[in-house]
């Protein structure tokens, strides 16, 4: 057997002692895609701040553990975790707006996150990034860099979100809700995408969405939660197509399809 | 139907060193009461500029907006606040709705408030709006980062409809929220415009919610408007070729 890449085995999380997560386990390997969908405030963000060491001062793993390539993450000092973050576990934020330095150029933080990992050359990393905006419809990228978030659309803003954490090429990428802010035509070249990440890199994914349709295109196994549990998980084809479970079938009933007559 | 907005040749620049922008390029259009005019397009093609500009947060470099017949570019002070309470905007990311200091429920109270309204009334219906949106009593006593995207989302629906507004401006609304929840607010959306003749300016990239939601649309490339019609119309024979790829790009 092999070992998972990331693995949640019984896992509570609690915000200022009140148990918001409860009994969630789950398992991936690598080059796997886990979709996570679900109610509202259900804890899917929650879920990835923890594996992330992200969860801030109210809140706190309270019982179980996360294992990533076996280690227990929950052990894990700041440092160690810092190094964690960025090659080997990449995030974009549900809210790439506000995760992002208001007083500093697109350009410059980019600079600064790659430099905290060792790429130095300037030229290098704007021209990687260029080429990545250009395959998700930014095509004036040089504005891009050169402007301030307040500058951009929610939109653009969310793209410049997707390229800092995809340009480090992280053997693990944890997308929270990574297409929200994005028309169609460019989630699906976002998507696309995230799919050669995999292809070209072995690169796992756990993507956070409210939208089933990219679930069901992109992901292996999909993890469905309902008030802080893990209601339904298993294989997409199974989970979308055969619900079991009454909130399941309720989410997968509301999703509304375009009619196109 | 009245018209409740009238948008006339609006236009907004944005320079960046040499370089100029026209985020809105003559745009025009107008909503009725009671009715729900879809917006959708190309991200960065001007849609979040134009609702900026309608709730006086961006000015207009050239065009007219009109409320009820008036204009309302440039308006001050008490004369800004009346306009203010009939034309509610709901942002793309919620959180920009509230002020991380004040808690929910003092943030949606804020507006009924400055309206005059007694605090011992703005607080009862302040917790049955939230209610109506599907919050229950304690989370009015919550800080904004203490709630998930879809509840914060949900709480800055209730600051908008609390104070009735003719306009609901609502800026990709319900791309936080999951498909239950979102049809609770579609409903809670509908319910509004049929009973209050609310109108609606709704920005949304979901077509199959627009499709529901929405009586007539706007699409949206580079600054432009470049197709309107009913968002049966245009989806099911999308003319311009921007169209037709976003339609053929749903998942
Ligand atoms: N304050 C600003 N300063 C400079 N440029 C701006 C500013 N606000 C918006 N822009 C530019 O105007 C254009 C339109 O932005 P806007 O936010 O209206 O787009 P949008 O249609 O809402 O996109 P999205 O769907 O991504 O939210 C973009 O090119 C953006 O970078
Ligand atoms: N810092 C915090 N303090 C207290 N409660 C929080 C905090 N962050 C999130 N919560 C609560 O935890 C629950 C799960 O939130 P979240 O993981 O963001 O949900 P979602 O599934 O929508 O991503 C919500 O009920 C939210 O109100
Ligand atoms: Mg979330
Ligand atoms: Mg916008």
């Amino acid at each position: 057997m092999q070992q998972p890449l990331l693995a949640f085995n019984n896992v509570e999380i609690s915000y200022d002692d009140e148990a918001m997560i409860q009994g969630v386990s789950l398992k991936m390997n690598k080059g796997e895609i886990l979709g996570i969908v679900g109610e509202s405030g259900s804890g899917k963000s929650t879920l990835i701040k923890a594996s992330m060491g992200l969860l801030g001062r109210s809140g706190r793993v309270s019982q179980g553990e996360i294992l990533y390539q076996g280690q227990n993450v929950l052990n894990l000092g700041d440092e160690a975790f810092r190094n964690l973050r960025g090659p080997k576990m990449g995030m974009i934020f549900q809210n790439c707006g506000s995760a992002l330095c208001p007083i500093r150029t697109i350009g410059d933080q980019l600079c600064e996150a790659m430099k905290e990992h060792g790429q130095t050359d300037r030229q290098a990393i704007k021209d990687e990034a260029l080429a990545m905006f250009d395959r998700i419809h930014l095509h004036d990228g040089d504005r891009i860099l050169n402007s301030y978030p307040f500058e951009l659309s929610g939109g653009m803003n969310q793209r410049v979100g997707i390229v800092m954490a995809m340009i480090l090429k992280p053997d693990l990428l944890f997308a929270d809700e990574p297409t929200s802010a994005l028309d169609v035509t460019v989630q699906a070249q976002v998507v696309k995408e995230m799919m050669a990440l995999r292809e070209t890199f072995g690169m796992s994914i756990v993507i956070v969405t409210h939208n089933i349709g990219v679930v069901s295109y992109m992901a292996d196994n999909v993890a469905v939660m309902h008030k802080g549990r893990l209601v339904e998980y298993g294989k997409t084809r199974d989970v979308i197509d055969h619900p079991i479970k009454d909130y399941t079938r309720q989410l997968i009933g509301a999703v509304p399809r375009i009619r196109r007559g | 139907m009245s018209k409740i907005l009238e948008v006339r040749q609006l236009v907004k620049e944005f320079s960046k060193g040499s370089k100029t922008i026209r985020a809105v390029d003559d745009v025009s259009f107008d909503v009725c009461s009671g009715e729900c005019l879809g917006l959708v397009g190309e991200s960065g093609s001007g849609k979040s500029t134009i609702a900026k500009m309608i709730t006086a947060l961006e000015s207009p470099d050239a065009g007219g907006i009109f409320l009820d017949g008036k204009g309302i570019t440039g308006l001050k002070g008490r004369e800004q606040r009346a306009v203010y309470k009939d034309i509610q905007m709901v942002f793309q990311t919620p959180t920009d709705s509230f002020n991380p200091r004040l808690k929910l429920g003092d943030g949606i109270m804020e507006g009924m408030i400055n309206h005059g309204i007694s605090r011992p009334e703005a607080r009862k219906k302040m917790l049955e709006t939230l209610k109506i949106c599907g919050l229950s009593q304690e989370y009015a006593d919550r800080y904004p980062h203490q709630v998930s995207g879809g509840e914060c989302q949900r709480a800055s629906i209730a600051r908008a409809i609390v104070v009735n507004p003719k306009l609901l401006i609502c800026d990709e609304a319900t791309s936080a929220l999951d498909v239950t929840v979102q049809a609770q607010i579609v409903e809670l959306m509908r319910q509004l415009k049929s009973e209050n003749h609310m109108a609606y300016l709704m920005i949304c990239h979901d077509l199959a919610l627009v499709q529901q939601l929405c009586d007539r649309l706007l699409v949206m490339y580079q600054g432009k408007i470049v197709e309107t019609g009913t968002p049966d119309e245009i989806i099911m024979h999308p003319r311009e070729d921007y169209t037709k790829r976003l339609i053929d790009s749903v998942f």
